[in-house]
């Protein structure tokens, strides 16, 4: 416990410029870390163990990065839940995710945390609108920015059956919208339209889409 | 060349009257009415360029292929139009519009193969509207307008295909022996019989 609290203290020490806090709770600890990201919003860092699971908080490792001259660190950890509060809607979310392994970067302006297996929850206009799963993901706290990889599924919450499955998908959380790249298909739960190309663009509950790189759409209820 | 000064369009299929003796080749109603051939309403694939969805409709753009177990169609432009009762086969098309491509010199290409009389009916349109028929489930119309060409290959009767320039045709859709079925307003046919 001293070494985590050591390395958290470096953590809240190395951003003490920053006009805005983001909350990071590790191992049951509670810390403020500083950002100089005027616009960025405040991120909290739940361990996994702190929801429903009643088990012991797994093993944690730190390793520190340059915290000392630059201010820089990096932080691992097993398990992680996460959520980002919507900064223009006080109670709302722009996500939530669960992922199984975690790395944390603050290498002074800005967080980074790349997880793996995760699944979360994308919020558009403060609304859940729809799940993600990846085995890898990045988010990132300046462009607000999930870019989710390794073979990417998304389920509309609010368009029943509505899936998108790509290579990649990334998620841009101040405004809601979602880009798909590598072998994307989307399949609407209403019309069963089935559409296949390359790239995609559309809004978090997959409810408008658009693409420029080409394709075919199958409609089963056809002419 | 013959001219026909009118054809008229009749449930049967287009009549065409006016018929020089010359042209006394396989210009009949039934002919035309094309058909014999059981044709099913079933899945459609459009290829695009350029893809938009709202939610209720959705637009294909830049050389767009749509193809169907009925007919196939090639336009600048496809606008889909989704609605209806979700069921195991997902909502319907309530309406489909093509566009071709007018700065470009490019129309809308219909193609609707009669398997069975080895006959296949091209149209050539500026425009094409696609109305299912709500009183029959596999029915449904395609509506030519906009510089109407209509060719037809018809290996056993005609040398090379027949060319009949209309103002408007439809085409109906549907299953069992009588579709497709074309009607069609004033125009003039060019054939070139077997001899």
């Amino acid at each position: 416990m001293h070494t985590l609290l050591s390395i958290l203290s470096k953590l809240n020490r190395s951003s003490h410029r920053q006009h805005t806090a983001a909350r990071l709770f590790l191992a049951f600890t509670t810390l403020t870390v500083s950002n100089s990201i005027a616009s960025a919003a405040p991120l909290v860092v739940h361990p996994l163990s702190s929801l429903a699971s009643a088990k012991p908080h797994q093993a944690v490792g730190f390793n520190k990065n340059d915290a000392g001259s630059t201010g820089n660190l990096e932080v691992t950890n097993s398990n992680i839940y996460a959520v980002q509060p919507d900064p223009k809607r006080p109670g709302k979310f722009m996500w939530k995710i669960w992922a199984s392994g975690f790395t944390l970067l603050n290498p002074g302006k800005q967080i980074t945390v790349n997880v793996q297996n995760m699944s979360a929850l994308l919020f558009q206009a403060g609304q859940a609108a729809a799940t993600l799963h990846a085995p890898r993901a990045t988010y990132d706290n300046i462009q607000h920015t999930i870019v989710a990889s390794g073979g990417v599924n998304v389920r509309s919450i609010s368009e029943p059956g509505t899936t998108l499955r790509a290579d990649n998908v990334v998620f841009y959380a101040a405004t809601g919208k979602l880009k798909a790249t590598g072998h994307v298909v989307y399949h609407n739960g209403k019309t069963l339209m089935e559409l296949h190309t390359n790239e995609l663009d559309g809004d978090t509950k997959l409810k408008t889409l658009s693409s420029n790189s080409g394709g075919s759409v199958a409609l089963p209820k056809g002419l | 060349m013959v001219h026909l000064p009118r054809t008229h369009a009749k449930k049967s299929g287009l009549l065409l009257t006016g018929l020089l003796m010359t042209a006394l080749v396989c210009t009949s109603a039934g002919h035309y009415a094309g058909a014999a051939v059981s044709q099913t309403i079933g899945p459609v694939t459009i290829v695009y360029k350029h893809f938009t969805y709202t939610g209720s409709s959705f637009t294909a753009e830049g050389g767009v292929t749509l193809t169907s177990a009925t007919f196939n169609l090639v336009a600048q432009t496809v606008v889909v139009y989704l609605g209806g009762k979700s069921g195991p086969g997902g909502a319907g098309i309530t309406k489909a519009t093509a566009e071709g491509n007018p700065s470009a010199g490019t129309q809308v290409v219909g193609r609707f193969d009669d398997l069975k009389q080895g006959h296949t009916y091209k149209f050539y349109a500026d425009h094409a509207v696609y109305k299912p028929d709500p009183s029959k489930p596999s029915g449904g119309t395609v509506d030519f307008t906009g510089n109407v060409t209509m060719s037809l290959s018809a290996p056993d009767a005609l040398a090379e295909p027949s060319i009949t320039h209309l103002k408007h045709a439809i085409v109906t859709l549907g299953s069992g022996p009588d579709y497709p079925r074309i009607d069609g307003d004033e125009g003039q046919t060019v054939l070139t019989p077997l001899h």
